[in-house]
């Protein structure tokens, strides 16, 4: 019984995957999207070292400072607010979505070439007025 | 509770939500809800980026400790955001992971990360706020 079972398991057809479609803009952004979410879980450990550490007293805050803003630091940071604001306008599109709207093919390319173009455009606008802040 | 005796469902497979537990809709709908939140909280969290970026301890503390609005961006970002982050992992291991006792563990760990992140970072920020 379980031989069988065990066969007919092998035997069962899979649904086509990845590396069986021609890569499309659309495909692109919902995998960017999931990729900039788990990213930014992590860049959320970042996020609640600096707080703790401001609230941990003078000498906690610089080390975290230091080396946030360290050059590793930095290109990690600079990755983050891409996937921040990628991620957001991803969820936009998202929300766009779920009224019904844009899910023809001009709307949903139109919508995915956005969210690229959008997230690199937000990122280098805030790390611009950063440095001039600073 | 009496087990349903049109139901082939067993107790077990309803309290793992894998059954109908009239708890289909309520994922989705929390995702909706705590992406809209955050939307509208980044640009508060910016904006209190653009105020802390380049500060020293004591300009922070004195940003926290004087005005109200920094710590409250800060804890409903986090808060809202631990939320949400937990709700998108969850999605990602449950895509991914097709070992039960894997599954299950990994889910466990998720919830307990994004919980002591909440809680650790929340409990920093009011105390920041609080001075």
């Amino acid at each position: 019984m379980a031989e069988t079972q065990q066969r007919l398991e092998d035997r069962r057809p899979l649904s086509p995957h990845l590396q069986i479609y021609r890569p499309t803009l659309t495909m692109t952004m919902s995998i960017v999207h999931r990729i900039t979410g788990a990213a930014l879980y992590g860049a959320f450990f970042l996020l609640a070292w600096y707080f703790i550490a401001a609230a941990a007293g003078p000498e906690a805050f610089v080390w975290a400072s230091w080396t946030l803003t360290s050059i590793p630091g930095l290109i990690i940071l600079f990755g983050a607010t891409w996937a921040l604001f990628t991620h957001l306008l991803g969820g936009l599109r998202h929300a766009i979505w779920d009224t019904g709207a844009a899910m023809d093919e001009k709307g949903r390319e139109a919508l995915a070439l956005a969210t690229a173009i959008g997230g690199v455009a937000l990122t280098l606008l805030v790390w611009f007025a950063a440095f001039s802040l600073r | 509770m009496a087990n349903n005796s049109s139901s082939m469902r067993t107790d077990v497979s309803k309290v793992r939500f894998l059954g109908s537990a009239r708890n289909g809709t309520h994922h989705a709908w929390a995702m909706r809800v705590t992406s809209l939140a955050l939307a509208l909280l980044t640009i508060g969290f910016v904006f209190l980026v653009m105020t802390l970026v380049g500060r020293s301890y004591e300009d922070v503390v004195d940003i926290f400790g004087s005005y109200i609005w920094p710590g409250v961006v800060a804890l409903l970002f986090t808060l809202v955001g631990c939320y949400h982050m937990k709700l998108g992992m969850q999605t990602i291991i449950e895509d991914y992971v097709h070992g039960e006792q894997t599954k299950l563990y990994l889910l466990m760990a998720n919830t307990f990360i994004c919980g002591l992140i909440a809680a650790a970072a929340g409990l920093a920020i009011i105390r920041l706020s609080l001075g």
